[in-house]
């Protein structure tokens, strides 16, 4: 169902992706402002007045630029000033810093560095915070400023940020935050803490809302799906890029749907519930983003869609203007009843196959499966059923996926499907020689639990024919490590825990379903202690799990069992905590580590930190330096000039050239001090996130915010003991 | 001129072969023509239209499960409204009423492809045999050279007696007379299909009055015409077929949709496009309509079924149904609409009916998904595992080399929606992007161990029943490409197409290839006979008749390499081969496989061979300008970005650079898509001109294997003009 609009505008400065913005920023009218390049923004405002004296042309008067003077990396709206709630102010993100300005008044409201870069940027109230704050999103971290730009939220995300949304979700009246990123993962903040995370197979590169606890998504590699709480919905993939996301009620409903917007200039509009296509429109160049204001000020919200080229179209809900058709028919919800009359849809085709193939099925089946005609087609024994193993074999460093029928059918090929698993979406292996015995090699590229899917070809020998038999496989999320054997010096690494509430043979299980593997044959009581060691078949290092347990009869609400796990590797150690919670149902847990290696590095990576800071204090003061010496060189060469003292003036002009050559060799040193600089930042963050990691629930807010204050205060000791101990002293 | 056509859908049936459609006459008193439609399942049907409502009429099964593959109605007077099916080898009669009057099993053994019942003349042609039986009794017989894939019956010698027109593989179309071939005509590609314009040429085209008019369409996607008489064939107009469209597999030249008193063209093709020509004043066709129906267009009729309105009828291989008629706004050369206009009133009546029969679809639908349900109930009671018994469903597949890109084209599509497509290959094979393509790519990790070199999934996006893939070849890795279709819907069962590479695939079947300039020259002579040579042409050359020609002493092969646009020509005889081509790789690979050939059937064979020494720089005309073209397109390629930004710095005003900068701006697209289309070209090119090397110096009796690095070296620095390449092809060394 084509898509039409309701008005189109043509600007004439491209648009950079996602960097648009509705603000109201006198307090009534709405005006579009984008990025565009060379690292200005421009503000289209429709209600200029036109009479504007020295405005030549009704189109100019329209649109103002700013000079922003660096890349814009992301840009947002939001009434943050207490003093004037109803006045937007405008916020432009850099990869240094965020600037708060005031276009009604013409200045700067604040200016401030944020060192991790401000990726993304949201206005609005989070949580318990009762003041509207601008959402920095940057380099693992999320920095909340207020209308004068002091910090009033702070919290650490795994990896960059790419955007934020904010929502209430749990319809208490408070907002939660949305947060995607580089590091695969949707997590969805209450104040400071994590209370929902989703780990995807790419990079998100997009969140938004819909309505409860369903978001969609938007993925590096052309997904797009939604998400209800935990529970993925459904997703479409497809080879063009994801280039904006929304929600909107198009159709009039009452039900948003998830608008995408891809580079190929396409946008389709898909149902939230089921993903189906209700609408589409394309554009001459990829769509730059959504945004939704009511332009035209007639009281009715349009969405409005912004391609890279300035073509802007606004589409407005269709509510109470054209009937819901039927959307069984195919052509799409909302469509005229000719369209679906003229093309029959698909479906009846699809059908009238099926039950066509079932018939025939059934005949022949009747008939005598075995019958030679039936032989021919390829046809295999009715009972054939194919099973699946894994079998992880040290010696190859992976996993192999055996597949076996029970009967002669012999598998011809498989085809397996698994988000992150495999170097793309799916694999395919043939084998030239087919068996009743299968093996494909598999070697998940990160810890991940994944279902695959897969399709197993099956035939009679000698037959160009396959029934196609589907499989589901959970792949464990921890399977790349394997039982170790012998004993194994001991890890430096560890991080104990009490967990309440869980004995023995509910921890055996978890690690058996978790590693793939069979412990519970070793523990016979609930109370029963007992040791296991794992080695990576990526680099082959081990971990140990050593648990001990409260006696059985002592019973009461706290008894339990303490665990230590033995690994050098912070990172798995995390991970372990974190799915061992999220499956026995611990939902806070204190934890003590000792990682010293990672200890160490962090040391280094805080010394660097210092030293990199103190660099930068002193190349800015030598820049300015500089700067004065350019100054006073062109004034000592324009004076030659005007004398005619030409030889002066070229000495005055050579020395300049010297120092402006200086002066560029300076700032190659800053910009790779500086790079250094956001790169241990980002270790540190890292870092923090590790730690909390280790723990769960209310613990890891703390260790979170005590670490923030740690580090603001430059306490390296506490910030140590936080993350070892997880209280400062 | 424009022409604007609305499509309804008429109905549905299984599956469906080529020209198994056909209109029926009108009856007494009656404004709309029911249709007759065959299917795979055996069923024939006649279904009428009545306002909105689609009545079958009757619904037959008649081909005791096998394919109707042929339906037509009688020619003769009173056969005129009798239906004529075939399926597999037996031929029968259907009356109105749908019951069977007629029943005849043929001595053919191949499967009736075509049928033409005039009284008590039965023309049947098979695979390879063109049949002719009086009073069911067998009496003429041609068995043509290559497979027979069309036939026309008309009268083109004698005005009352007929001849098959048949469009052979081998590019002939073949006039018969009686039991003997009367004369053939050569044409410029595989055709596919033919038509007759029963009309006969148009007016004022004197100088053809009297003749037969045939239209053919070509596998290669081309449309042309022919004068047929006793005499001779006179060529008239030919259709080239566009960049990477599709085969033609309808033709249809007895309809005058634009309503200047002459019959205008529809083309039907196997990726689905539809296409109108309507023929100017001098009688050339020119485009006025052109639709992609996504699944290949199996026939095309011409009738009034959906309404009293002439319309075009198409059948698809998925067996859909569909009626297109001019739209309102379609306007003849002279202004006059075609369409019936619409009063408001009218448009609203059509509105209600549109919609009432949304409503029907939709219980339809629910009806039959209702039927599907307790369907795989049934089953299931019989099969737990809802494991087919029965074969799957036929899949259609086109494995074409594209003469433009110099890279093969796999087109599968079945008849409901497909979830994946999976390709494995056991030869060196670049899976090329195909820009629109409805699925996407996965490629899985080669393994060249155990014999896959490439394998890749195609996962299928929702709704999309057909998959067109690209892959680029290697002259000289033969080998065997599998794909395996698996379906959306269960029972699942997966289908194997299995294609063949073979050693010299770059090269096509080209009769006009003329022999250029150097002359390098292969002969084999020994005791093998033509039948041998005859066959290792087949094994190392696509579109070969797969039959040895008969009653000859020689054949001759020609060919044209679609990269490098050389020629190769073949002349086979008993005892001696002869292979003559200006480019020196297609001899050698020749020589290597007729040498493996022979000793395999123990056939002594000895090789001569004279080279000529301007092959050198005759190969390096051809290979330099299509290196240096993907050298600068890669170097445009990395320009594009900065002079982009440089555009958006400057507000759009490039005026200050460069004319070959603002022509990569103009083309930015272009390049881009090209580039993202063909990628490894450069390397793919290089490997030509090795291959080519190693070839020359091996004729020349050295090996230079070994210097290989240092001209994969000095090729990929860049930069090689015409004379190094030159140099270094000779040299056989960087």
């Amino acid at each position: 169902m084509p898509l039409v609009p309701s008005f189109t505008l043509k600007l004439d400065d491209g648009i950079l992706p996602g960097l648009v913005v509705v603000g109201k920023y006198d307090g009534t009218h709405p005006c579009l402002t984008a990025a565009t390049s060379g690292g200005k923004v421009f503000i289209h405002d429709p209600f200029a007045s036109t009479t504007d004296p020295g405005a030549n042309d009704a189109r100019a008067s329209r649109v103002r630029y700013l000079n922003i003077n660096k890349e814009i990396t992301s840009l947002a709206a939001g009434a943050i000033d207490p003093a004037s709630p109803n006045r937007d102010l405008l916020l432009v993100g850099s990869a240094t810093d965020v600037l708060a300005y005031d276009v009604e008044e013409n200045k700067d409201a604040f200016f401030k560095e944020a060192p991790d870069g401000a990726n993304a940027v949201v206005c609005g109230k989070i949580g318990s915070e009762a003041r509207t704050l601008a959402l920095v999103g940057g380099n693992c971290s999320i920095l909340g400023f207020d209308h004068e730009g002091e910090e009033a939220y702070w919290t650490v995300s795994g990896d960059n940020v790419n955007a934020m949304t904010l929502a209430d979700v749990d319809g208490d009246g408070l907002n939660e935050l949305f947060v995607c990123g580089d590091d695969f993962t949707i997590r969805l903040f209450r104040d400071e803490e994590v209370v929902s995370e989703i780990t995807e197979s790419e990079r998100v590169i997009n969140v938004c809302h819909l309505k409860g606890e369903r978001f969609g998504y938007a993925l590096a590699n052309g997904t797009v799906g939604v998400y209800d709480g935990t529970q993925r919905q459904w997703r479409v993939k497809s080879k063009n890029q994801v280039t904006a996301l929304c929600a909107y009620d198009l159709d009039g409903d009452g039900e948003r749907e998830l608008v995408i917007g891809w580079s190929s200039g396409l946008v389709a509009v898909r149902n939230e519930s089921d993903g189906e296509l209700v609408y589409k429109d394309t554009f001459d160049a990829s769509i730059a983003a959504f945004a939704m204001a009511d332009y035209r000020m007639d009281g009715t919200t349009d969405l409005i869609a912004c391609a890279v080229d300035g073509e802007v179209r606004g589409y407005r809900s269709q509510a109470g203007q054209i009937e819901t058709g039927d959307r069984a028919a195919g052509a799409g919800a909302g469509g005229g009843a000719t369209a679906a009359a003229e093309e029959e849809p698909p479906k009846k085709k699809n059908l009238l196959v099926e039950l066509n193939s079932y018939e025939r099925n059934a005949a022949a089946a009747e008939s005598g499966a075995t019958s030679l005609t039936s032989a021919a087609a390829g046809a295999i024994p009715r009972d054939t059923d194919v099973v699946s193993e894994l079998e992880m074999n040290e010696e190859l460093g992976g996993g192999e996926l055996v597949l076996s029928t029970n009967n002669d059918a012999v598998i011809k090929a498989v085809n397996m499907y698994g988000e992150g698993v495999f170097e793309e979406e799916a694999r395919f292996v043939y084998f030239p020689n087919p068996k009743t015995t299968a093996r494909v090699f598999i070697r998940p590229p990160r810890d991940i639990c994944a279902d695959v899917s897969i399709k197993v070809l099956v035939s009679a020998r000698m037959s160009s024919v396959y029934h196609v038999f589907e499989l589901e496989f959970t792949l464990p999320k921890f399977c790349m490590y394997a039982r170790l054997n012998a004993p194994v010096a001991t890890p430096s690494g560890s991080v104990s825990f009490r967990l309440p509430g869980v004995n023995a043979r509910r921890m055996a299980t978890w690690i058996d379903d978790a590693f793939n593997t069979n412990v519970t044959d070793i523990v016979q009581g609930p109370d029963d202690d007992f040791e296991c060691g794992f080695v990576s078949l990526r680099d082959g290092r081990p971990t140990l799990i050593d648990a001990t347990f409260d006696d059985a009869t002592r019973g009461g609400a706290d008894a339990g069992g303490t665990v230590t796990l033995r690994t050098d590797d912070m990172d798995l150690a995390g991970d372990i905590v974190q799915e061992l919670c999220a499956v026995v149902g611990v939902t806070d847990l204190e934890s003590t580590c000792d990682f010293p290696e990672d200890m160490e590095r962090f040391r280094e990576t805080l010394r660097e930190v210092d030293e990199r800071n103190a660099d930068r204090a002193r190349l800015a003061a030598e820049v300015a330096d500089g700067a004065n010496l350019v100054k006073s060189y062109i004034i000592r060469a324009e004076d030659a000039r005007i004398l005619r003292d030409m030889d002066t003036m070229m000495r005055m002009y050579n020395e300049l050239m010297d120092v402006n050559r200086e002066l560029i060799a300076e700032h190659n040193k800053r910009a790779e001090n500086h790079q250094a600089l956001l790169a241990a930042l980002r270790r540190t963050n890292q870092m923090i996130q590790r730690a909390a990691k280790l723990r769960c629930g209310g613990a890891k807010t703390r260790i979170v915010s005590a670490c923030r204050a740690a580090i603001k205060a430059n306490n390296v000791h506490a910030l140590f003991n936080l993350i070892q101990f997880g209280v400062v002293d | 001129m424009s022409l604007s056509f609305s499509r309804s859908d008429i109905t549905q049936t299984a599956q469906a072969e080529r020209g198994t459609m056909c209109v029926l006459p009108l009856g007494k008193g009656k404004r709309q023509n029911k249709l007759a439609l065959g299917d795979v399942d055996g069923v024939v049907r006649v279904v009428g239209c009545k306002r909105d409502e689609r009545n079958v009429v009757f619904k037959l099964e008649c081909g005791n499960g096998a394919p109707i593959t042929s339906l037509s109605c009688g020619v003769a007077a009173p056969q005129v409204d009798k239906l004529f099916a075939s399926a597999g080898n037996t031929i029968r009669g259907i009356n109105r009423k749908g019951k069977e009057f007629f029943k005849f099993t043929t001595n053919l053994q191949d499967v009736i492809k075509a049928l033409h019942v005039d009284n008590y003349n039965i023309y049947a042609a098979s695979e390879y045999v063109a049949n002719m039986y009086v009073n069911c009794a067998d009496s003429h017989f041609f068995m043509s050279n290559d497979r027979i894939l069309d036939v026309v019956i008309a009268p083109v010698i004698l005005p009352d007696e007929k001849n098959p027109i048949l469009a052979c593989a081998d590019r002939f179309i073949r006039v018969v007379q009686g039991s003997d071939l009367y004369y053939e005509a050569a044409v410029n590609g595989v055709p596919t299909t033919t038509a007759m314009n029963a009309a006969g040429p148009a007016p004022g085209t004197d100088a053809k009055a009297g003749k037969i008019e045939i239209l053919f369409g070509t596998e290669q996607g081309s449309v042309g015409q022919l004068f047929l008489d006793g005499n001779a064939v006179t060529r008239g107009w030919v259709i080239d077929a566009a960049r990477g469209v599709g085969g033609v597999s309808a033709l249809y030249g007895d309809m005058d949709c634009t309503g200047d008193g002459n019959c205008d063209v529809v083309v039907g093709r196997d990726d689905g496009g539809l296409e109108v020509y309507a023929l100017d004043t001098n009688g050339q066709p020119a485009l006025v309509y052109q639709k992609s129906l996504g699944e290949a267009v199996q026939t095309i009729r011409h009738g009034c079924v959906s309404s009293p309105f002439p319309e075009i009828l198409v059948h698809t291989f998925s067996g859909k149904v569909l009626g297109f008629a001019p739209g309102s706004d379609s306007r003849t050369i002279d202004g006059f609409g075609l369409g019936a206009e619409k009063t408001e009133h009218e448009e609203r009546q059509d509105n209600m009916r549109a919609e009432k029969r949304v409503k029907q679809l939709n219980k339809e639908l629910e009806k039959l998904a209702k039927e599907v349900e307790k369907a795989k109930e049934n089953y299931a009671a019989v099969s737990g595992g809802l494991i087919a018994v029965d074969g799957p469903a036929k899949v259609l597949d086109r494995f074409v080399l594209d003469a433009d890109d110099a890279c093969y084209a796999l087109s599968l599509e079945a008849p409901a929606a497909l979830f994946s497509v999976s390709v494995h290959s056991d030869v060196p094979i670049d899976l090329l992007d195909v820009k629109d393509n409805a699925a996407i790519c996965s490629r899985s990790p080669a393994d060249p161990a155990n014999g896959t070199h490439a394998a890749a999934t195609y996962r299928v996006n929702e709704g999309n029943n057909r998959v067109e893939l690209r892959m680029r070849a290697i002259e000289g890795r033969a080998g065997t490409v599998r794909s395996f279709v698996v379906p959306r819907q269960s029972p699942k069962t997966s289908t194997e197409k299995v294609h063949h590479i073979k050693p010299l695939c770059l090269h096509r079947r080209d009769a006009g290839a003329a022999a250029a300039a150097p002359v390098n020259e292969l002969v084999a002579r020994g005791d093998f006979t033509l039948d041998d040579a005859h066959h290792w042409c087949v094994v190392c050359l696509n579109e070969i008749p797969t039959r040895t020609p008969t009653g000859v002493e020689h054949a001759t092969y020609e060919f044209e390499n679609v990269l490098l646009k050389t020629t190769l020509k073949i002349v086979i005889g008993d005892g001696e081969m002869t292979c003559v081509s200006d480019n020196v790789s297609p001899l050698a690979l020749l020589k290597d496989l007729i040498g493996k050939e022979a000793t395999e059937n123990q056939l002594r064979v000895n090789f001569s061979f004279n080279l000529s020494d301007a092959s050198v720089a005759h190969f390096c005309d051809r290979a330099h300008p299509l290196i240096e073209y993907q050298r600068e397109l890669v170097r445009k390629g990395e320009l594009v970005e900065g002079l982009k930004e440089l555009r958006t710095q400057e507000n759009g005003d490039v005026d200050f650079l460069d004319d070959e900068y603002k022509r990569i701006l103009a083309d930015e697209a272009k390049i881009v898509a090209e580039l993202k289309e063909q990628p490894r070209r450069l390397e793919y090119l290089h490997g030509v001109v090795k291959d080519f090397t190693v070839d020359w110096h091996k004729f020349r009796g050295s090996n230079v294997k070994r210097a290989l690095a240092g001209i994969d070296e000095a090729l990929a620095l860049g930069d090689v003009s015409r004379e190094r390449l030159e140099e270094i092809v000779s040299r056989g060394a960087a």
